[in-house]
């Protein structure tokens, strides 16, 4: 969609600014951008290179390791329908086969309203809830067809908007970050718990 | 501690290799092949591909490790043949081939790939991979040159290694994970490199392949030999390839003294010029008004003969006047000097028209490429060494990764400006300070300092270059010089260019003293009868087309030219000369050392060696050079007592590396070694049908006896008459205040006619453009994509391009403007002089 709003920028510069080198800031970098478009676009990265002073390929690179960035659009709530054995046992397939008929979209689709995206994934680790599923990564199981028809009405009602933000958000309430420690002082300290 | 050797067991044989070696470097000395697809000995090494495990032996017992990751250790004990290692090769083999189509039938590196020869040396022959393989649309181009066939990768790193740790531009990295990991440039930005064409031959599969050579021939069809890249004079060497008596494709060899197996896409790529025959002159041609017709050599040697005579006799020797700005072979560039100086008997004369400084300086004291990038300093001056000798910037690159100290000045910042130790402008109104800078950047490290000193930025004429070089000599009395003029080392070696000292011309005939600046300016004033142009276009040497036209009316010009230019299509006499390949011979480089060139293909249609065309105006004039084969030119110059002194062909047999000269430098002969057939796949492959690749298919039986060494001469005879570099160093007026001192610098895609044959490189050549700092553009009001007008000695119009690069190093309160890419409109606001002042004005456009 779009290279980093103001706001985002200056977010942007003061990660870089963390890092004594500035490349280390890609990856935080590319959660910036995903959540302010939701996704990673080219643009992002495009931008993100420039301030990391890397190229956009390898930004790209890095990026595309990751399941998590994504770097296609997908809808406000990413939903991920877990398969892995427990879960499998406990029906999860079925839960699937539901949510693609309920979602009206294919595994790995989004709705057109760009509300839902639909994913299938390895053990969550809420075996202990399945078959379980999470929407962008909040639990939720375990889960029937019933159960899975009212999570998605909820979701779009708007009833758990508290719960769930739009994908890609990283926090919601944004603390000012503690005064640096001058690394003098550390060096100090440091030298006085060594006497 | 770099000889400290330790002694470990191959395969229970004892063996001592030096401390620090990689293991697998080590097997290689002691003859021991192991398998290996990521490793490449001109980059760092990851352990990406495991094909290299070998077992061995430690504290914690026997253990399977990548001896292309390991350095070798005292008392190791390395299996490389046993049954784990064994069983290992045929498991990665598996993994590898388990995505691989193995379309190899259809796939140009079919017969000298990498994993077809180890996956037959090393695999299980069998595949239980029954399932469905990864796809992907197959091959997308990731630029003009590269195609890439994802399929095929096996993941090695290779590729992405080069791009980022050797050219310094990461345009393709690894996209995805696991299975879908794969090779992406991103979303639009195409793998535009001049160094792409490495990365196809380095990869070990057919992924990578380069267009122009995309199923052009099977490597079991194609012959070699090894020859020398002549787009610069840095000299790489290469391995020039043919099938069917056409040019096919040229690959790099890795020399250990050049070009570590690199080219740029400029040298890689020539050969698809040599074949596009539109562009090809192939027969003479006489100007009869305004019609030209083809005619024969004796009928076209006669009317140049004829001309060169009656100007001769009507107006003396020294109207008829020889230029040239390109590289031509040792053997012609000597044949033409001879035929100057001592049948023609002109001065008129410069076959070195890029070389703008006194090329004694450069003589005195010459350094090796190998001694320059292991200097305790090293300078740059007035020098591009991305733009100019491509090749180089990477050895740089490498050479600063591994501590080089570089001190550079420069008119304009370069790709090297951001990793070198200083950068220090070069400005008219600062010279002096210029070099009290670099001296005070030295401090008192002065042993061992290297100075490679070019002529750039045309800007900066002869005078100032040679006053700046001078300069820093006069200070660093020890410094060593390395030439960095891109074409002209032929010329100097010879003395056939007024910038080159007097004493290595061989016979006592007329020495040069007119530079192509002057030579060019006289003939525009009909100064001259008759002026030949040896390979090169007038248009490059500062004249216009309409220029050109006046030029007819009052010169007869001959044009000695392997592609059709404007200068060809306005001589009066065109004589085709033999292209890159299709001839034998041998070259100098930057750094004085001979160098083979390798004949692969027959000449086209009626073309000749420029020194045999020489030969026979020499005896149509009435006088003989005495030249019947090369090895007479040959002779003739090993006789010469001049730099060139000793020379001969039979060096060649000795080593891939030619010798340096003057011979007094000669370095330690180093053991041959066997080129790594997976650093270099496509030479090797070729070379096992049966080419002699070492010896090169280069001269005829060698040259008669009595070339004897004479390594005790030095070159101290080589003084410099101070002399040809043209005008006087004045120190400039001041600038008005919306005056700016010019600069002007070329690039590596600068239009010639050797490029505009080129189909595949044609479309790199841009447009010039006002290149700023984005504090320059807000100071002059001027943006991105902005139109201008320049007002020197011409007036030009451009385009603005901000650089953000510039914005580091230029410095704030500079003077200068810079013109990137030397075109004859750029040129025409030099107007051969230096240090123009040159306003600008913003076009306001629609
Ligand atoms: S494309 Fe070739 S060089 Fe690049 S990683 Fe794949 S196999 Fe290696
Ligand atoms: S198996 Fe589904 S959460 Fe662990
Ligand atoms: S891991 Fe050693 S060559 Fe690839």
């Amino acid at each position: 969609m779009a290279r980093f709003s103001d706001d985002m920028l200056s977010r942007a510069k003061e990660l870089v600014s963390l890092y004594p080198d500035p490349r280390s800031a890609t990856i935080p970098l590319c959660h910036l951008a995903q959540e302010q478009d939701g996704y990673v676009s080219d643009e992002a990265m495009a931008h993100i290179a420039e301030l990391v002073g890397s190229s956009a390929a390898e930004v790209q690179g890095t990026a595309s390791f990751y399941d998590m960035l994504k770097l296609e659009p997908v809808g406000r709530y990413v939903i991920g329908v877990c398969t892995n054995i427990a879960c499998m046992l406990r029906g999860a397939y079925e839960v699937l086969e539901d949510a693609e008929k309920v979602l009206g979209i294919p595994v790995g689709g989004t709705t057109e309203d760009g509300l839902f995206t639909l994913e299938e994934v390895e053990c969550i680790a809420h075996c202990d809830h399945a078959p379980a599923a999470q929407v962008n990564y909040r639990y939720f199981g375990p889960l029937d067809d019933e159960s899975f028809r009212s999570l998605i009405a909820r979701l779009r009602d708007g009833e758990l908007d508290d719960e769930v933000p739009p994908h890609g958000t990283l926090i919601r309430v944004r603390r000012e970050a503690p005064p640096a420690i001058p690394m003098t002082e550390i060096d100090r300290e440091r030298a006085g718990d060594q006497e | 501690m770099p000889d400290e050797l330790v002694s470990l067991t191959f395969d229970e044989h004892p063996f001592q290799a030096q401390k620090g070696t990689k293991l697998i470097d080590a097997l290689d000395a002691a003859g021991i092949h192991v398998p290996r697809f990521c490793y490449h000995p001109r980059m760092s090494a990851v352990g990406m591909c495991r094909m290299c495990l070998v077992e061995v032996k430690g504290p914690r017992g026997v253990s399977l490790q990548p001896s292309c990751y390991i350095d070798v250790a005292d008392g190791m004990e390395v299996f490389t043949e046993s049954a784990a290692v064994k069983k290992a090769q045929h498991g990665v083999l598996e993994f590898l081939l388990a995505n691989h189509p193995l379309d190899c039938p259809v796939c140009d590196k079919g017969g000298e790939c990498p994993l077809q020869d180890q996956a037959f040396a090393h695999g299980s022959g069998e595949t239980r991979f029954v399932e469905e393989k990864r796809h992907y649309a197959k091959p997308i181009p990731i630029s003009r040159l590269i195609k890439l066939d994802r399929e095929r990768c096996i993941q090695c790193d290779r590729c992405t290694r080069f791009a980022d740790e050797i050219a310094g531009e990461p345009l393709i990295d690894f996209a995805g994970r696991g299975g879908a990991l794969r090779i992406a440039t991103f979303s639009n930005v195409d793998f535009d490199s001049y160094f792409s064409g490495n990365v196809a031959q380095i990869c070990p599969v057919g992924a990578l392949t380069t267009t122009p050579y995309r199923f052009k021939a099977r490597p079991w069809d194609l012959v070699q030999s090894a020859s020398t890249c002549m787009e610069c004079d840095l000299g790489c060497q290469v391995s020039l390839q043919s099938s069917q008596n056409e040019l096919t494709r040229m690959l790099g060899i890795d020399s250990d003294a050049i070009n570590h197996s690199w080219l740029c896409d400029r040298g890689r790529f020539t050969t698809s010029a040599v074949n596009n025959l539109e562009l090809r002159v192939a027969r003479p041609r006489l100007r009869d008004q305004s019609r030209s017709a083809e005619v024969s050599w004796s009928k076209a040697l006669r009317a140049a003969a004829l001309s060169i005579k009656r100007t001769i006799d009507e107006r003396g020797a020294s109207a008829v006047a020889i230029v040239s700005g390109t590289s031509l072979s040792l053997e012609t560039t000597y044949a033409w000097a001879k035929l100057a100086s001592d049948v023609i008997r002109t001065n008129a004369v410069d076959g070195a028209a890029d070389l703008r400084t006194d090329a004694s300086l450069l003589l005195e004291n010459p350094a090796s490429i190998n001694q320059a990038l292991s200097a305790s300093k090293l300078v740059l001056v007035n020098v591009d060494p991305k733009n100019e000798l491509p090749v180089m910037h990477l050895r740089l690159r490498a050479a600063i990764r591994a501590g080089l100290s570089v001190i550079e000045l420069n008119t304009t910042p370069t790709e090297l400006t951001p990793i070198v130790d200083h950068a220090i402008a070069l400005e008219p109104s600062r010279l002096g300070q210029a070099v009290d800078e670099v001296i005070a950047a030295i401090g008192d490290q002065v042993d061992d300092v290297v100075i490679v000193a070019g002529s750039r930025d045309r800007g900066f004429g002869a005078a100032l270059n040679t006053r700046v070089l001078k300069d820093l000599l006069e200070r660093l009395p020890g410094a060593k010089v390395l030439n960095g003029t891109p074409h002209g080392a032929n010329a100097v070696a010879v003395g056939f260019t007024p910038n080159a000292p007097q004493v290595i011309r061989s016979s006592g005939g007329v020495t040069p003293s007119v530079s192509a600046d002057a030579i060019v300016a006289g003939a525009l004033r009909g100064d001259f009868g008759t002026l030949i142009v040896l390979d090169s276009e007038l248009t490059r040497l500062g004249m216009s087309e309409a220029d050109l036209e006046v030029l007819g009316e009052r010169v007869t010009v001959i044009a000695l030219s392997t592609f059709e230019s404007a200068t060809t299509h306005s001589a009066a006499i065109v004589l085709p000369l033999c292209a890159f390949g299709e001839e034998q011979g041998s070259t100098v480089n930057v750094e004085w050392r001979h160098l083979r060139l390798g004949r692969q293909v027959e000449p086209l249609g009626q073309a000749r060696s420029g020194w045999m065309i020489a030969a026979e105006l020499a005896s149509m004039l009435g006088d003989e050079l005495g030249f019947l084969t090369l090895a007479d030119v040959m002779r003739d110059l090993n006789q010469s007592g001049g730099l060139l002194a000793g020379l001969g062909y039979e060096y060649f047999a000795e080593s891939l590396d030619g010798p340096l000269f003057p011979l007094s430098r000669r370095e330690e002969p180093c053991a041959p070694r066997i080129l790594d057939p997976m650093a270099t796949p496509g030479i090797a492959s070729v070379d096992r049908q049966g080419a002699n690749f070492a010896a090169g298919r280069v001269v005829e039986p060698t040259v008669a006896t009595g070339f004897a060494l004479d390594p005790g001469k030095s070159p101290q005879a080589l003084v410099s008459a101070e002399r040809g570099t043209g005008d006087v160093v004045r120190d400039p007026d001041p600038l008005a205040e919306d005056e700016f001192w010019l600069s002007l610098v070329p690039r590596l895609y600068d239009v010639s006619p050797s490029l505009s044959a080129n189909p595949f490189l044609a479309a790199w050549v841009r447009d010039p453009v006002l290149k700023l700092s984005p504090l320059q553009g807000e100071q002059l009001g001027l943006m991105d994509g902005d139109r201008c007008r320049l007002i020197g000695a011409a007036t030009v119009e451009l385009g603005v391009e901000l650089t953000k690069a510039f914005d580091l190093s230029v410095r704030s309160d500079s003077r200068v403007l810079v013109v990137d890419g030397l075109t004859p409109a750029t040129l025409s606001l030099l107007e051969n002089q230096s240090w123009i002042k040159v306003r600008v004005e913003k076009i306001n456009g629609e």
